[in-house]
């Protein structure tokens, strides 16, 4: 008995470590994966426009200036104009209506993205333009102020911007970005803001709309799906990781059986190969982005996919990524032109920052 | 007059200017571009008679001052800076159909059609031409994503060619961002710029030009 004893003892210490090992990351790949994010931030330094801009785009500037702010290079204003050119030009765009956007399009998504880069700078010297922004996108929620009443679909939601057309994509990041401005937790902008992100959870206990499912997975926006993903209500990755990020930083706990329904349809229908959900390979570095953004915030390094096999997130999405880099230190989605993923600069800032989530 | 104002209400009504789901800003779009691409349909008359001149664009005023009222009883909010430029492009548009209406008319006189017949031609001739072009991003959607490599000029061309935009791009509204033509156009997901305001204006101004020296240009022929 006491041999037996022992040896359980012996067996035990000896799998500890290796479990323990199992969750963290492989330190040789970290290092490969912060030689990826080195050579990605190389490409978009070279890219860089005379004013710092990248595609002429705001939104595009800004994810780039986040992707060398957060860096483990820990790069900041004093290291030169690859950073102080593109806050500039950021600081350029912004609208009477304290939007940050060149153009009509997009201006609660660059406002929100703009908001998070602004707020990685740690300037006081941007607290009015972040506080602008701030204001604009909560003045952009639909609500009351638009017309709208609790009980209708879009009440809470944030469109793109002009448009009044409310999507779960644009409000996670208008999220994000309240989040980095360091919104007060008791503003209404968070409930209402929840009310439209449980609507568009195929959860019919936390979900009062019909069409709701319960496979605990989201859609873009309440009963409905881009025709890119063939319309209809069923749920996705991108959306499932915007609307876990959604709950997230809105201040749900992580125990909420809404978080923890989706984060079980995430991980049960886990591939890094298309976008989960879907056998399309549209919008797949936007849930790259996302994925890592929520896994990171989640706290968990390893999960279990619906086939019962242990995955280490860090791990394999580092290999995955670090395996689609092009040599010039780009990245670009060759499957689709959706969502403007075959514009290099926009997918080499997303795919850096969801790299630095990795490594961090 | 009176038929343009009901067909324009029968129509907004159609397309969901009084619908529960449409946007506030949706709605006032629709209020003013409906009689914009109706008019052409209800420019029989000889376009170049003062009275006809001064009917035409009274039943433009009331279809719209009518579907305004709609649209704001539904919720709208029109604001003022946003309605001028809106009422300045939509009078450009009416202007320069009219003016290719004319034109057009013209040409076909010269190839021997009589007087009536070629009104006839002209205006439907015009207006689907006016249709064709407004509804551009639906009918060249699949050219503009065509290939991995789509191009934003190839986009931003198509987009820049449709009146709908124009008026969109007026009323400070991402017209392909909104629910119907982001489900179905694929310019939702596309890269592209919309045209500016101002270089809307120049072309609405050339284009009237153009067509207004062509009009003084091209000999009636003899009756």
């Amino acid at each position: 008995m006491k041999k037996l004893a022992l040896l359980a003892l012996a067996a035990t210490l000896a799998i500890a470590p290796a479990a323990q090992a199992a969750d963290k990351m492989d330190p040789a790949l970290k290092e490969k994966a912060r030689r990826s994010i080195d050579a990605g931030l190389h490409y978009l330094r070279g890219q860089q426009a005379e004013n710092g801009s990248l595609s002429g785009s705001v939104g595009i500037t800004a994810l780039a200036l986040r992707a060398f702010l957060e860096s483990h290079r820990g790069y900041n204003e004093a290291d030169g104009p690859f950073v102080t050119r593109p806050v500039e030009f950021l600081l350029s765009k912004v609208n009477d209506d304290g939007s940050i956007s060149e153009s009509l399009q997009n201006r609660s998504y660059n406002t929100a993205v703009t908001l998070v880069a602004l707020a990685a700078t740690k300037n006081p010297k941007y607290q009015a333009a972040i506080a602008n922004g701030q204001k604009f996108l909560t003045g952009h929620q639909i609500d009351e102020g638009e017309g709208y009443q609790q009980d209708h679909r879009y009440y809470g939601g944030i469109g793109y911007g002009g448009d009044e057309r409310p999507d779960l994509s644009n409000l996670y990041l208008a999220i994000e970005g309240l989040k980095a401005a360091a919104t007060d937790p008791k503003d209404p902008v968070w409930q209402k803001a929840l009310t439209f992100v449980n609507r568009s959870q195929n959860r019919s206990e936390s979900n009062d709309q019909p069409w709701s499912g319960n496979d605990g997975g989201f859609v873009y926006m309440p009963g409905w799906n881009p025709p890119e993903f063939g319309g209809g209500t069923a749920s996705y990755g991108g959306m499932t990781a915007a609307g876990l990020i959604g709950l997230l930083f809105a201040g749900v706990d992580r125990g909420d059986p809404r978080i923890q329904a989706a984060y079980k349809w995430m991980t049960t229908n886990y591939t890094l190969e298309t976008n989960p959900g879907t056998d399309a390979k549209h919008g797949l570095f936007y849930f790259y982005n996302a994925f890592a953004k929520v896994m990171a915030a989640y706290g968990d390094d390893t999960f279990t996919d619906g086939k019962g096999q242990v995955h280490n997130w860090r791990n394999e999405l580092a290999q995955k990524l670090i395996s689609l880099q092009a040599a010039d230190g780009s990245w670009v989605n060759p499957d689709s032109n959706k969502w403007w993923e075959n514009n290099p600069h926009l997918v080499t800032a997303w795919t850096v920052i969801a790299l630095e989530q990795i490594v961090r | 007059m009176l038929v343009l104002a009901g067909t324009a209400i029968v129509v907004a009504l159609a397309l969901g200017i009084a619908r529960p789901d449409t946007p506030p800003a949706t709605r006032l779009l629709l209020a003013v571009a409906t009689p914009v691409l109706l008019v052409p349909l209800f420019s029989g008359e000889a376009a170049r008679t003062s009275k006809a001149l001064a009917a035409g664009f009274a039943g433009w005023v009331c279809s719209t001052l009518l579907l305004g009222v709609v649209a704001i009883l539904c919720g709208a909010r029109p604001a003022a800076a946003q309605l001028a430029p809106l009422l300045m492009v939509a009078l450009g548009i009416v202007v320069v159909t009219r003016l290719a209406a004319s034109v057009t008319s013209r040409l076909l006189r010269a190839t021997g059609l009589d007087e009536p017949a070629a009104r006839e031609w002209a205006r439907w001739l015009v207006a689907a031409m006016l249709w064709l072009l407004a509804t551009a991003p639906l009918w060249l959607g699949p050219l503009a994503a065509l290939g991995a490599e789509a191009s934003s000029a190839r986009s931003s061309a198509i987009v820049a060619a449709s009146p709908l935009v124009h008026l969109g791009v007026a009323a400070g509204q991402d017209l392909l961002r909104t629910q119907w033509w982001y489900a179905h156009t694929s310019f939702g997901s596309l890269q592209f710029d919309y045209p500016s305001l101002a270089a809307i204006a120049r072309a609405y101004v050339a284009i009237a030009l153009a067509l207004a020296a062509l009009d003084f240009v091209i000999k009636e022929p003899a009756r």
